[in-house]
Order: structure tokens, then sequence, then C-alpha cells
């Protein structure tokens, strides 16, 4: 092949040796020598038993870690077959351990892997992060299955939450992917995914290397992207998802910037592909769903309402420029409410996030101004839902979130019409 | 004796008189020059600013992020508005050289030469203080910002406070280029900075020790992850 690489000499030689692949299983690290080895463990055993007929690769693109992240990986056991119960002895996994190019990120780290599964013309690939602890064999038949089997392009994974965890998830990225694609995938941003060959070369050709996607945004854009290319897309149960916390040092002003922003930005992008979609349809869903026991969550309600009170009176003048005139009343008038009565209505949130997403398009204010402005709001809501969930179970919770999206969904005109317009305007219920 | 008083009187009237006989034609000369050019600025302005909407003006300037630009730094008006006032501002001016070259044209020339020379000084100054403005609009939102995310108590007190001394460096580097006020201008940055300083030192260390001590302790536990709550907001 004669094309531009992002790949190492070394890497290149390497492939050229292995010839080509049926499975991709890629893990991008950074610092993660604590936990790795646990998730080598489990993809090596997941691929022995349930894909031993297939030639399967194991790559782990690293982003420069110091704490000897890629040697784990090169020393860790390949899963063992009294380990995954067979008999047979396992397939050997060929593992490829690489130093990724380009901007530090996760985006980065993925665009190897799609380039070494292009290049081994593979026809099904996964992704999981390194910092798993909660991982098994069976997540590997889960992700790479439905493509190999059942002819799908994209497996985005769904996992079981606190109900108090993922908010930023539960209360906008599902609800606004859902209601501007029309499909019900309930973590599009959950990390790992499963893939075809063909969606990782779709994801290759974009010129996206050089922006956020390559650093932050990969998880949102690889879903949107499959979403706008009309790729079969379902849902595998995981189970429950225990990680290594991300970044405890990471304000959530930042975080919140960052998947906000890269959300908008495919909104803004993909505006053709949502602009006539109406209502939302369920996605293919593979895996047995069972209750899992989950670590009870400690939150402090009251700091977020104050937060809240604090950011509504001391950002009027920031919403004033692109908040409509009865949502920056109806937030004034939350402010002051007793904590353990905290309640911020459905549609006003709606309503706050369509407007962000809207000030985001008209550039109504620089970028990350507008969207760490939102914070405030943000743990308004999520303390409002704290509230209102308090005594729910999982399936209230999934009904709750249900509601807001059809919410979403009711609300979606009003938003392509002032899309359309180019301005900001008032919302009616 | 009367004839000496009424001499007396009526020489200087007769003057008068006829210096006002010169000089009225030259006055209502200017009156009109003045009536017709303010006239025409006012028409120039409203004719731009109609023909530039008309031609999409606005979303045009729009495109290379100009009119983002003037929205984010604060200026709410709209570019043809914009075009139109400096086009209004522009033959005011030249209106008022027009008349002043009537009454003399030395004058005019002093006030042309004088121009020229400052325009230069008068325009790099302007540019720092527009300069000015829209970074110490941007810098004073963002300590806004971070300040109330961070829950920072009387964070629009500080935003201003931040907003004001960038203000008031702008402005100290505007007079200076302009040639005047240079001190009074560096006197009120030092007060400004040392002084408030000073002063938020002393408020917070003193006044608002209690809160001080409450806050390096969160920003300590923050630092260290050890926050009671562990929510995950991904």
């Amino acid at each position: 092949m004669s094309r531009a690489t992002i790949l190492h000499a070394p890497v290149l030689e390497k492939l050229q040796a292995i010839g080509g692949a049926d499975l991709v299983v890629g893990i991008p690290s950074f610092n993660n020598a604590r936990t790795i080895g646990h998730v080598v463990h489990a993809v090596t055993a997941g691929l022995a038993k349930y894909f031993p007929d297939h030639r399967a690769v194991l790559v782990n693109s690293d982003g420069g870690s110091t704490d000897g992240t890629p040697d784990v990986v090169g020393a860790a056991e390949l899963g063992s077959a009294r380990a995954i119960l067979v008999t047979q002895a396992p397939r050997r996994v060929h593992r490829v351990i690489t130093a990724y190019q380009g901007l530090p990120g996760k985006g980065s780290a993925f665009r190897t892997v799609f380039e070494i599964a292009q290049r081994l013309q593979a026809r099904a690939c996964a992704v999981v992060d390194s910092d798993l602890r909660s991982i098994t064999p069976e997540w590997l038949q889960l992700l790479i299955g439905p493509v190999l089997e059942e002819g799908f392009d994209y497996v985005c994974p769904l996992y079981s939450r606190h109900k108090f965890d993922g908010t930023i998830t539960n209360s906008i990225v599902y609800p606004l992917v859902r209601a501007l694609y029309g499909r019900r995938i309930r973590q599009p941003i959950g990390g790992d995914f499963g893939f075809s060959g063909r969606l990782a070369g779709h994801y290759l050709a974009h010129d996206v290397w050089a922006s956020d996607v390559a650093r932050f945004g990969i998880d949102i854009w690889m879903t949107t992207t499959a979403l706008k290319g009309d790729f079969k897309v379902c849902q595998a149960y995981l189970g429950a998802k225990i990680h290594d916390a991300k970044d405890p040092g990471a304000h959530l002003s930042t975080m919140l910037v960052q998947v906000t922003g890269s959300l908008f930005a495919q909104i803004e992008a993909h505006e053709a592909r949502w602009r006539d979609v109406q209502g939302s349809e369920a996605v293919p869903e593979f895996g047995f769903r069972y209750e899992v026991g989950l670590e009870p969550v400690p939150v402090d309600v009251g700091r977020m309402v104050h937060a809240f009170d604090q950011g509504v009176q001391d950002f009027a003048p920031i919403y004033a420029g692109f908040l409509d005139d009865g949502t920056r009343t109806e937030l004034a008038r939350l402010t002051g409410q007793p904590v353990a009565r905290f309640h911020m209505p459905e549609e006003l949130w709606v309503r706050t996030v369509c407007s962000y997403a809207l000030a985001y398009h008209l550039r109504s204010l620089n970028t990350d101004h507008l969207l760490r402005s939102l914070t405030p709001l943000y743990l308004g809501r999520t303390a409002s839902w704290v509230n209102e969930a308090a005594d729910y179970g999982a399936e209230q919770v999934e009904q709750a979130l249900d509601s807001l999206c059809g919410t979403f969904e009711r609300l979606k005109p009003q938003l392509v019409t002032a899309w359309q317009e180019g301005r900001i305007r008032s919302w009616s219920s | 004796m009367v004839v000496v008083v009424v001499g007396s009187i009526w020489d200087p009237l007769t003057r008068f008189l006829e210096r006002g006989q010169t000089l009225l034609p030259v006055l209502l000369a200017v009156a009109v020059v003045l009536a017709v050019g303010l006239l025409l600025a006012w028409l120039v302005d409203a004719l731009l600013r109609a023909l530039l909407r008309l031609v999409g003006f606005d979303r045009i300037a729009q495109r290379p992020g100009v009119s983002d630009s003037l929205r984010r730094s604060g200026l709410r008006q709209r570019p043809s508005v914009l075009v139109g006032h400096m086009f209004r501002w522009l033959i005011v001016i030249a209106t008022l050289l027009a008349g002043l070259s009537i009454v003399s044209a030395e004058a005019t020339n002093v006030v042309l030469t004088a121009m020229v020379t400052y325009t230069p000084r008068l325009a790099a100054g302007l540019l720092l203080l527009v300069v000015g403005y829209a970074v110490s609009v941007f810098v004073g939102r963002s300590v806004l910002i971070w300040s109330v995310n961070a829950q920072v108590h009387g964070a629009r007190w500080l935003a201003g406070g931040v907003r004001l001394l960038v203000g008031v460096f702008f402005a100290a580097l505007a007079l200076e280029n302009l040639g005047f006020g240079r001190d009074i201008a560096l006197v009120v940055l030092a007060i400004l900075l040392g002084g408030g300083v000073l002063a938020a030192a002393l408020a917070y260390g003193l006044a608002g020790k209690d809160l001080a001590r409450q806050s390096l302790e969160r920003m300590t536990r923050e630092a260290r992850g050890e926050e009671g709550e562990t929510l995950s907001h991904l």
C-alpha cells in the first residue's frame, strides 16, 4: 500500500507478517498499568471462548505511558483454557503494541486501531477501555457477535448504572441523540463499542484527526457518524461498568464543555440528517438483562442547588444573550427554593438544552464561555433529578427518562424552526 | 455736546453694522453648509443602512466571523448600523471643516495640518480603546464564569474588578499613545492595582479568614479527589 500511514514502520512489518485477521480488538491506554492486565485477560479469553476459529489481533494503542502499560500488555498471559472452561487450547492471539501518532487523546488511539483493522481487512472490531474492572469474556461475544453473526455495523454498549450516575448522558446526550437522530441508543458515549471493518474504513475516510474528535470527542463522533451514514446499529447489554475514576481533578465544567461541545458540533454537521426525523424508534438489543447490585452514590444536593442559585443570578447578563425571556423568568423563579423540594420542570430543562444547541449553532457567545455557563443549570437539573428519583427503582428511572425524551421529541419542531430562521425565539408548550 | 455723544455712539454702531454686513453672509453660508452637511450625514447613514440590509450585508459579514467577533466582544450593533454610523461621522467631520473653511481658510489649514499629524496617533488610541473594551469584556466574563462555577462568593464583584483593571490598563495605554494624561493614568492604574490587591488581601485575610480557611481546605480536598460526592456525570 502506498498511501500515507500513521503507523510506525515496525508495526507495518508486523502487520505484513500477520497477513490478515477476522477480528481486531483495540485497547487505548495511557498509564493504565494497574488495570490493563485484567482487560487483556478478558479480551483474549473472550476471543478464545467465543471466536476460537477466527484469526484475531489485539491492538494496544498507547498514548506514551510512563508507568509501563505496554510492558504489562506484552507480558500479560493470554486467557488459559481452564479459565474459560474449554478443553481445546485457544488459538493464538497476535498482539500489536504501539504508541499512536497525532494529537494526544482517545480519538488518535482509535484511529490507529481503525487503520490496523483496515490493513488486516478485519470483518469485525471492538474497542474497550483499559481501566475496566468489570469486563468479562462475554463482553467480546456481545460486542463482536452482532457484527459477525447478525450483520450489524455498530454495537453500542448498554450498562447497568446507578440512577444518579451518568447524568450528562441521561439528561443531555441520550435525549438529544434520540430526538434528533430518531434512534434510541441508551448510552451513545459508553466508551466500549463493536463495529464492522466496513465502518472502520468509513471512519478512517473522515478528515477529523486534527480536531477535538482526536482528543476527547471520539465516542459521540463514532455513534453519530454511524447514524448519519445509516449503518445498521444495535446495542448490547454488558452488565455493570466498573472502572477507575476518569480524572478526579477534572472539573465538571470542563467535562461539560467537552461532551456538549462534541455533541453540538456533530448536530451542526449533520443538520440535513436530523432535520426531518420525527419521533424515535428502538434499536435491536442483544444480551441477557439481569439485576446488578450497585454501590450507593452519595450526592450533595444542597451544594448543587446553591450552585444553581448563584449561577442564575450571576450569569443573568450572559443568559440574556441566548435564552428567551420565558426561560430566564422560569429559571429565576426556581432560585431560593428549599433544597429538599427543589424541582426543575422537565420542559424547562429541555428548552434550556435546545437553546444552548441553538446558541452554539448561532455563535451567540464565545463557545467556551457558552458551554461553561451551562454548569449551574446542569447542576440544578441534577439536583432536581436526585430529589425526584430518590425512591425510584430501575423501571421507574427508565420511565422518567422516556418522559424526558418525549419532551425533547415534542419540542424538536420548534428547535428546527429556530435553527432554520437563525434566531433565538420564545418556546411554546 | 449732543453731537459729540451721538457721534461717539453712531461711529461704533456704523462700524458694527458694516462688519455685520460682511459677516452675515458668511455666517449664513456656514449655517447652510452645516445644515446641508448634517442632513446629508443623516441621509447617507439611513440610506447606507437600508442598502446594506437589502444586499444582506449583515449575513455576509457573519460568514467570516466579523459579526460574531463584534457580538462576542459585547458590541451588539449590526455591522450595517456600524458602517452607517461611521460614514455619518465622517460626513459630519467634513461638514465642520467646510464650515470652518468659509470662516477662515488659515484656521482650516491649521486644523487640517494638526489633524494630519495627529490622526495616526488618534487612530491608534481609538484602536487601543476598542481592543481594550473587547479584552476587558472577554476577561471579565472568563473570570465571572470561572468564579461562579467554582462557587466563589462575590463572583460578580471579582469579575467587575478585573474588567475595570483591564479597561484602565488599556485606557492608560491609549492616553500614553495620545501623549497626555500619562501620569494620571499610570497613577490611577497603580492605585487600582496596588490598593485593590492590598485591600482584597486584607479583607480576605482578616475579615474573611474563616472563608479563606474553608476555601483552601475545599481546594485541597478537591485536588486530592476527596470530596464526598462520587457522582459520575458521564
